[in-house]
């Protein structure tokens, strides 16, 4: 069986299709309803940004923006799914030293190209529009260490490849850090610890990484090194009441949003607190609040039952690829997804801490719209070529 | 099963189970959707009323309090308080914005910047309020908002972090009242509190028409406070609080004030009050206590200070109160002014026997008496005499004519109505009886003793108390006017005339001959020294209210002034602690008097311009 479907020319053995074991009810070809899924979202988003931006001088323009970027990302995620994902193996080692020079780089351009927005500096701006290069390293380093696991398949439950790998993700986290952007550098470590766990590393091993990350934590928490607004955000998020005004304001002003959607939400383009602009960032980070209160529990859980859907696809897709490092860039990509919608959504309800964590293919901003167009393509690749 | 192939298979058993787990959480969040937005409702919809339907107050502007020409004695000035948070900026953007403000507000640089490193409260607790700069001028704070808000040229991204920047930093309107005279009748004009509602004085009396009604909006406001179009559901402008102009006269109030302090420092005395008034329309010109204090740097503690008490303070009136016994003689006794008593300084009442403690001091001699010698003298023993010639209630049925025991009509403020005994007079002893021929058993305040002086020199009549002229809008039209209102006549004309007669010896030849003396003007009043009671158990040794009230000029009084002094030391006569303060205000009197009159001022008497000489012994 293994034998039966032959790896591509010049490919090395761990990209080879020959390792996986039938699951029985895989079928073949193109998966159309991940692509649909995705374009039924984003179009929502649109919708969505549109609507949180109306009236808003601040942001003008914004909707118009994104949907230029859906356009330009679904075609990106078109190409992409036409590529041959596995021979993005081969770029493992050019995208990973790209993705560290684009983060320092950005650390040391003059504010007048590199702005300081929200209080981090991972942003280049080009003319009119900016990209945030944070947003594109998630998704390198994704492929970067599905390579990284996928070359080591066989040392997968050796407790060295775990720490080399961790050493490999060390420098872009330290980087993204220093920013300092708190949101993403979570994202990158639970890419890390996802792709190792899907790539089979020792749960012991992993249990223990988790340990150390805590007690660490806990040491540059009162180390005074992290910058007061994240440490207020994971403050706020304790005891939300403390501070109407400030963080708390924020996070308050999100509950009234989604709590005055009701059962069918106040209509599109018709929500209070959206239409007074009282819960802010709600064009980006706090898009959810939006849908939640023109759209009520209707729409609020169809949103969620739609990335549900999403992450089904993409982890069914996991184990119908042809190749080992399929499996982890569509299980990595699954997992990177989840952990953006819980992470997002949860806040905007207070089940998670606020940390600039943008929900995937709805948020105002191209960046991320751009690196989530690029990850749903190469599943969408991996689906193409499933057997 | 090769390896590669058991690590495959723990792949995709991992992906799948963690897939399971995100599901689970998504199915978590889905529930916690449904409860926000169906359990929560009430409490979630009532937040979100609260949030829209609170109405923004549109503050109203307070009027002015005005002088009688037109001085400003309270206003308000628009200042500014700069508030930040100090958890909003980085260190760097602190440092910015605190040269920012150095520049423009003229603030001290390293005091702010201080401030905005205080991110904790003392208590511990997080800190997102601190006040960087006080009182800021219109002028700098107009400065600074221009700095805050949109500048020329600047791109979209140039905008966000403008407004993100200056976000953490709020102007906020505070409105100071503010007193450009100082220390000018602060007792009587009151003071305001921070929130600006009047506290006391003028200022809590006429609140409503100070204070105006303030506006509001009900609508929906965006995040920065500004009205969504379209959304306003309740809409009404702030009415302006109305300017007041008092019957004060700004250079009489201040010789009274500058006269009574020296007065309370000259005697040492608990305070000294004097009232101004004008006989003929009511009108009080001048109200002033001694000790004084700036309103503009009030004490911490001012209980002691603030205190109105020519309107709140009730105490025994002593001699003054000869006046009303005299006004009742005239009227009751038809040949009183044959009578006449030999007095040598004591009579019976019952078993106590009253003094005239001027004969004590040598001051008056032994001899026949009338009534106007007795007032001229200030004899108890003539009032007492006097006294048991008419029925017992004709003296306290006075006492109520004359307006004691009912508040003067000056509403809003806080104002005693004097005292007078309940029971019947009929069973009232000997000595009480005769005490209250003189001063003793009743309670007036310093008011009513200028109204019981301004009914003599009004002819009988006494005038409703005002205290506002007029009432303007904020641009300063006149709205309302006040006239001079009867309040009643007291007693008929030729009474007040006999009693003026006898007022003027008092001045010329009798006990207030030595201190009071105003060049040209023939001056009018009664000396008052009346021993303080304490408690029930009678009269305080050595502790004395000294009291003088007068007018002037005899025949056509215009100002009416009495001065009243707590426990003066080194001298309880009336006629020594208030006799000069009577003297000083009068002249000021006189000044504006002349100044306000111009031709139809009465004319200075060319007989007045020396000190009267004294008269010969009796």
């Amino acid at each position: 069986m293994a034998a039966s479907v032959s790896p591509a020319p010049r490919l090395p053995s761990y990209v080879a299709s020959s390792d996986f074991i039938e699951s029985g009810k895989q079928r073949g070809g193109f998966d159309w309803v991940l692509a649909l899924l995705v374009v039924v979202i984003s179009l929502w988003g649109v919708a969505s940004v549109f609507s949180a931006t109306r009236g808003e001088a601040a942001a003008a323009g914004d909707g118009a923006k994104q949907a230029g970027f859906v356009v330009l990302g679904l075609m990106a995620m078109g190409a992409i799914a036409m590529a041959r994902y596995r021979s993005f193996v081969h770029v493992q080692a050019p995208l990973y030293i790209a993705t560290l020079i684009t983060l320092a780089v950005v650390l040391k351009l003059p504010t007048s190209i590199a702005p300081v927005i929200n209080g981090a500096k991972s942003w280049i701006r080009l003319g009119p529009i900016s990209l945030q290069i944070s947003e594109f390293a998630k998704f390198a380093l994704l492929v970067c260490l599905a390579a990284f696991w996928a070359r080591r398949q066989k040392e997968a439950q050796n407790g060295r490849t775990l720490f080399l790998s961790f050493l490999y993700v060390l420098p872009p986290l330290l980087l993204v850090l220093k920013q300092p952007d708190f949101g993403t550098a979570v994202a990158i470590l639970s890419i890390w610890l996802g792709v190792a766990f899907f790539a089979g590393a020792r749960a012991t091993h992993l249990l223990l990484a988790i340990f150390i990350g805590v007690a660490l934590f806990t040491v540059v928490w009162n180390s005074g090194k992290l910058a007061p607004h994240q440490k207020e955000r994971l403050a706020v998020f304790l005891t939300p009441d403390t501070n109407l005004r400030g963080s708390g304001y924020q996070l308050n002003q999100a509950q009234i949003a989604i709590g005055g959607g009701q059962i069918t939400g106040q209509g599109f383009g018709q929500g209070l607190q959206n239409r007074a602009h009282y819960v802010p960032e709600n064009h980006t980070d706090f898009v959810f609040t939006v849908v939640a209160e023109e759209w009520g529990f209707v729409g609020g859980s169809l949103l969620l039952l739609l990335y549900l859907a999403l992450l089904w696809r993409t982890a069914r897709l996991a184990g119908e690829g042809d190749s080992y490092f399929g499996t982890l860039l569509c299980g990595g990509f699954s997992a990177l997804l989840a952990f953006h919608c819980l992470i997002n959504i949860g806040m905007t309800m207070r089940l998670m801490p606020v940390t600039g964590v943008p929900l995937p293919f709805f948020s105002y901003g191209g960046s991320s719209f751009l690196a989530f167009s690029l990850g749903a393509g190469t599943c969408l690749s991996v689906s193409a070529r499933r057997r | 099963m090769s390896r590669t192939q058991t690590i495959a298979k723990t792949s995709q058993n991992r992906i799948e189970k963690v897939f399971y787990v995100f599901a689970g959480l998504f199915v978590l969040c889905g529930a916690r959707v449904a409860w926000m937005q169906t359990m929560s409702r009430a409490s979630a919809t009532t937040l979100s009323d609260a949030a829209f339907e609170r109405a923004q107050l549109l503050p109203a502007r307070r009027g002015q309090l005005l002088a009688r020409d037109g001085t400003a004695m309270a206003v308000t000035i628009d200042e500014y308080t700069i508030a930040a948070n100090p958890r909003g900026w980085s260190s760097a953007e602190k440092d910015k914005a605190v040269a920012v403000l150095a520049q423009t507000i003229g603030a001290d640089a390293t005091a702010m910047r201080a401030k905005l490193d205080e991110i904790n409260k003392p208590n511990g607790t997080k800190n997102y309020y601190v006040k960087l700069a006080e009182h800021v001028e219109e002028e700098k704070a107009a400065r600074l908002r221009k700095i805050m808000g949109p500048q020329d040229k600047e791109t979209r991204k140039d905008r966000s972090a403008r407004k993100k920047f200056w976000e953490t930093l709020s102007v906020e309107a505070s409105p100071r009242r503010h007193y450009p005279l100082g220390a000018f009748a602060p007792q009587l004009i009151g003071f305001t509190t921070n929130s600006g509602l009047g506290a006391d004085g003028m200022e809590a009396a006429w609140q409503k028409t100070l204070g105006g009604e303030n506006g509001e909006r009900e609508a929906l406001v965006d995040a920065q406070g500004r009205a969504v179009p379209g959304s306003v559901r309740v809409w009404k402008e702030p009415t302006d609080g109305r300017s007041i102009e008092t019957t004060i006269d700004p250079k009489i109030q201040q010789a009274a004030d500058e006269t009574l302090t020296a007065t309370w420092q000259k005697y040492k005395p608990n305070f000294c009050v004097a009232v101004v008034m004008k006989p003929d329309t009511g009108e009080i010109v001048a109200v002033s206590t001694a000790p004084n204090f700036d309103l503009n740097h009030r004490p911490k503690n001012m209980v002691d200070v603030a205190t109105n008490r020519a309107f709140s303070y009730a105490y025994e009136p002593g001699s003054t109160w000869k006046i009303v016994t005299a006004s009742a003689s005239v009227e009751n006794i038809p040949d009183w002014q044959s009578k006449s008593f030999f007095i040598n300084g004591q009579a019976p009442a019952g078993n106590h026997i009253i003094h005239d403690w001027q004969f004590w001091s040598g001051r008056v001699q032994p001899g026949m008496k009338g009534l106007s010698e007795g007032i001229r003298d200030s004899s108890n023993v003539c009032m007492w005499h006097f006294a048991q010639l008419m029925p017992r209630h004709v003296i306290p049925d006075y006492a109520r004519k004359f307006g004691i025991g009912t508040k003067p009509d000056l509403p809003g403020f806080n104002i005693s109505p004097g005292y007078l005994p309940k029971s019947d007079p009929k069973t009232w002893s000997m000595a009480q009886w005769a005490n209250f021929s003189f001063g003793q058993g009743m309670m007036i305040t310093p008011l009513q003793l200028a109204k019981i002086g301004a009914v003599i020199a009004n002819d009988g009549v006494m005038m409703k108390p005002m205290l506002v002229k007029q009432i303007r809008d904020s641009r300063g039209q006149v709205i309302k006017s006040f006239s001079p209102q009867v309040d009643h006549r007291v007693i008929q004309v030729n009474t007040a005339r006999e009693v003026k007669k006898m007022l003027r010896r008092v001045v010329a030849e009798g006990t207030a001959r030595k201190y009071i003396f105003i060049p040209g003007y023939a001056a009018v009043g009664k000396t008052g020294s009346a021993q303080k009671a304490v408690g029930k158990a009678g009269y305080a040794a050595g502790k004395f209210i000294s009291s003088f009230v007068g007018f002037l000029p005899m025949d056509k009084p215009k100002y009416v002034i009495a001065v009243m002094a707590d426990e003066p030391h080194g001298s309880h006569w009336g006629s020594e602690v208030c006799g000069p303060a009577f003297t000083n205000i009068a002249q000021e009197a006189v000044t504006a008097m002349n100044l306000e009159e111009g031709a139809s001022a009465p004319a200075p008497d060319p007989n007045m311009m020396e000190r009267p000489k004294a008269p010969e012994k009796h």
